[in-house]
């Protein structure tokens, strides 16, 4: 054996012995996160960090700042991701079976219970995270430019969110399911109420082609649930993740979470607390900004206030994740998620209740299906869209109740919103709505004039008085928009405990039992 | 960032314990846990695992025996608790048919009160084990089971009073709403006597339409 070889041997010795801490050093090419040129390249050299800024104003890792709302609703997403993928291996969607296979994973599979109350749980807690984040993101202004497209992206997320669910809703196909379902396909079909009155839907019946799109058939059915499956399982959470992706990416393209414009001179690094900042000269250089469109990067102005993402905000996000996590499965200690008789269509439920975020729109569809199904939706859907074109003002971005008003303004709009639904609302149970009154009285009024749409009515003219009385798009924004929030929470609490068997008002559901 | 800190390690800790818990007592804490480690064979102790009849021709898979230990299938339990009694002979072997066809009851579920069917959504509650015949008629209709005549009697007596204009029996009925259009409709009378019933229920229903002035009561024997 000659020199050659035995050095060659040994070579490979020591080769075998350190790949593990090679496989190490090819992943993380930067090295350790120790340094700040470390700490930077450690977020832009991961392909699902990088998705973040390498720096992090102080401002943003406030917990005031967003109560980790978005982080919320992103690690609810994850934990159903990860929860659904285990309920998929048991559960078996066809009609009767795929109750059975709910029951099995209810009673025989190995804490199969369990991992479906933390998915429920946590569908539960991503909707109403979802609807916090949007009223986080309005209250501090975020929507304004350069920020409108986010929104837009934002607003997408939430009805993606609210089809994930809802899809999710019929799968057990349980009386439940089934009959929720059965209420959601009849407010697809809702138009019908304008159509009929205007005797064209035998040419033109666009509420039937939702229905029937919706559910495959003329009834809910097997079609259904196989279509509601794919939506659940595949389409819509594809759908979801690519929008959060774009969703992320402009959060850092728009420059990170709305501030003040003199955010600089209210928040002050703490050396304690956090990493010192730019120790070294950073050997990445920043030339490009200079063929960049777009605003000048900070001149002038240094980037004092900023810290590096690796490891403050990956600490704030992580911490939010886990913390997400403990909320869902204490819920599902304490909760089980339900499951009735096997569906049956011969036994209507009554009263028969769509998923609770829709039962404020059933309060109304309980009037006017058109009105409470499509077209106060679609004015609330159409509205929250155009806030960032209508509203161009600058005064506020970044605060919470920012804006002209403010807090005051925010606090009488709650005080009006809560008042006026309860009020209306209170009228309609207590006297009955026009149909009690007039019984011969076309139902082109009622959808014209019902609680709904008095309620809309009220709220847009204490917006327009508050537009006026501040001179201001934003003022009349926050009024519109706190007003339709506690309109949203008084018909949904009210369709949610306070409505029975046909629909009709109880103080307790333990009244419900008639006989 | 100490706070943020702080968040992560009291959560994952939290969340750590919890799922820790869960894992215990789904693996080693359920009733029937305790119910098999107590059983005794000539041999010693059984293994303790779910067990199942599984009939695929009823399409039916009853893990009533996963507590009911005796019962199951080339078992000899020799303690004497109420669970580990063998079934009696019937005409059926009970190995292979299962159980829930003629005793009702939820035979997928592992838990007592779910299984026995004591339980808010489950519409076939076991039957009382003097009723148990009511189940023959389920597979042998022509038969001649036993009390086959009052069953008659009664379905008969229910189409003669016309209960069905406003109760809703087994699908059928329940057209007729006393209160018009919006009014309610008659209790579903489909699973009524499966936990027993009150002796003195119907002399109480035929005092109410004795008393009522209008409402929903037709006339019928015992009113007025």
């Amino acid at each position: 054996m000659d020199e050659a070889n035995r050095s060659a041997l040994n070579e490979f010795w020591v080769n075998l012995k350190s790949v593990p801490s090679q496989i190490y050093r090819a992943m993380f090419r930067g090295g350790a996160p120790v340094s700040d040129r470390t700490r930077s390249s450690f977020v832009f050299g991961n392909v699902f960090l990088h998705l973040h800024s390498v720096r992090t104003h102080l401002w943003s890792l406030r917990w005031t700042a967003t109560m980790g709302l978005g982080i919320i609703t992103t690690a609810a997403f994850l934990i159903t991701l990860v929860t659904g993928v285990l309920l998929m291996f048991y559960y078996k969607p066809y009609p009767d079976v795929a109750y059975q296979s709910i029951k099995d994973i209810h009673f025989i599979v190995p804490t199969g219970r369990f991992m479906r109350n933390i998915h429920r749980w946590a569908a539960n807690v991503m909707v109403v995270a979802v609807l916090l984040h949007m009223a986080r993101a309005f209250y501090t202004a975020s929507y304004r430019k350069p920020r409108e497209f986010n929104w837009f992206i934002g607003w997408g997320l939430l009805v993606t969110t609210l089809a994930l669910s809802f899809t999710g809703y019929l799968l057990p196909w349980d009386q439940l399911a089934y009959w929720a379902i059965t209420i959601g396909a009849n407010i697809a079909q809702s138009p019908r109420e304008i159509t009929d009155a205007m005797g064209i839907t035998e040419f033109f019946d666009i509420g039937g082609l939702q229905r029937e799109v919706l559910l495959g058939s003329d009834k809910v059915g097997e079609e259904s649930l196989i279509r509601f499956y794919l939506l659940h399982v595949m389409i819509l959470p594809l759908v979801l993740a690519m929008l959060m992706a774009v969703h992320f990416w402009r959060i850092r393209k728009d420059g990170g979470l709305a501030k003040p414009v003199d955010v600089d001179d209210r928040v002050k690094a703490d050396a304690e607390e956090h990493y010192p900042v730019f120790t070294e000269e950073p050997q990445k250089t920043y030339q490009l900004a200079a063929v960049v469109k777009g605003r000048t990067p900070a001149v002038g102005s240094g980037p004092e206030n900023t810290v590096p993402s690796m490891p403050h905000l990956f600490y704030a996000e992580l911490g939010v994740l886990m913390f997400t996590t403990l909320i869902c499965i204490v819920l599902a200690f304490v909760s089980d998620a339900p499951l009735k008789e096997l569906a049956n269509p011969l036994v209507p439920e009554n009263p028969a209740k769509a998923p609770w975020y829709f039962l404020g729109l059933q309060e109304i569809v309980a009037f006017s299906a058109f009105m409470g199904g499509i077209g106060i939706p679609m004015l609330c859907w159409i509205g929250l869209g155009l806030i960032p074109f209508l509203d161009k003002e600058t005064e506020g971005t970044g605060e919470w109740f920012g804006g002209p008003g403010g807090a005051k303004l925010v606090g009488w709009s709650m005080i009006y919103g809560f008042a006026t639904s309860i009020a209306v609302e209170a009228v309609a149970i207590r006297f009955g709505w026009l149909r009690e009154w007039f019984p011969d009285i076309p139902q082109l009024v009622i959808t014209l004039v019902n609680p709904g749409t008095v309620i809309t009515v009220l709220y847009a003219g204490f917006s327009i008085w508050a537009l006026r009385r501040f001179n201001s798009t934003r003022a009349g924004a926050l009024a519109l928009f706190t007003c339709f929030l506690c309109g949203f929470i008084v018909l949904t609490v009210i369709g949610t405990y306070f409505r029975g068997p046909n629909w009709e008002f109880f103080w307790s559901p333990a009244d419900w039992n008639a006989h | 960032m100490k706070k943020n800190k702080y968040l992560l390690l009291i959560s994952s800790l939290g969340v750590l314990a919890l799922l820790v818990a869960a894992a215990v007592s789904e693996n080693f804490l359920k009733e029937w846990h305790a119910i098999q480690g107590q059983a005794r064979t000539q041999e010693g102790p059984i293994d303790v695992r779910l067990r199942q009849i599984v009939n695929p021709d009823l399409k039916k898979a009853d893990r009533c025996v996963t507590c009911h230990v005796g019962m199951a299938p080339g078992e000899q339990i020799l303690s004497d608790s109420k669970v580990a009694q063998p079934h009696k002979n019937v005409v059926h072997d009970t190995a292979t048919m299962g159980c829930t066809t003629c005793h009702g009851g939820q035979g997928q579920a592992t838990e007592k009160d779910d299984a026995h069917g004591n339980v808010h959504f489950w519409t076939e509650p076991m039957l009382p084990a003097k009723y148990a015949y009511a189940s023959c008629g389920t597979c042998h209709t022509p038969l001649n089971v036993p009390n086959l005549e009052t069953l008659s009697t009664a379905r008969k007596t229910f189409e003669r009073l016309d209960c069905y204009s406003c109760h809703r029996l087994d699908g059928r009925g329940g057209t007729l709403r006393p209160g018009g259009e919006t009014g309610m409709e008659g209790p579903d009378l489909s699973h009524v006597g499966l936990k027993g019933y009150n002796q003195n229920w119907y002399t109480a229903h035929a005092q109410k339409n004795v008393e009522a002035q209008g409402g929903p009561w037709r006339r019928f024997q015992g009113g007025q």
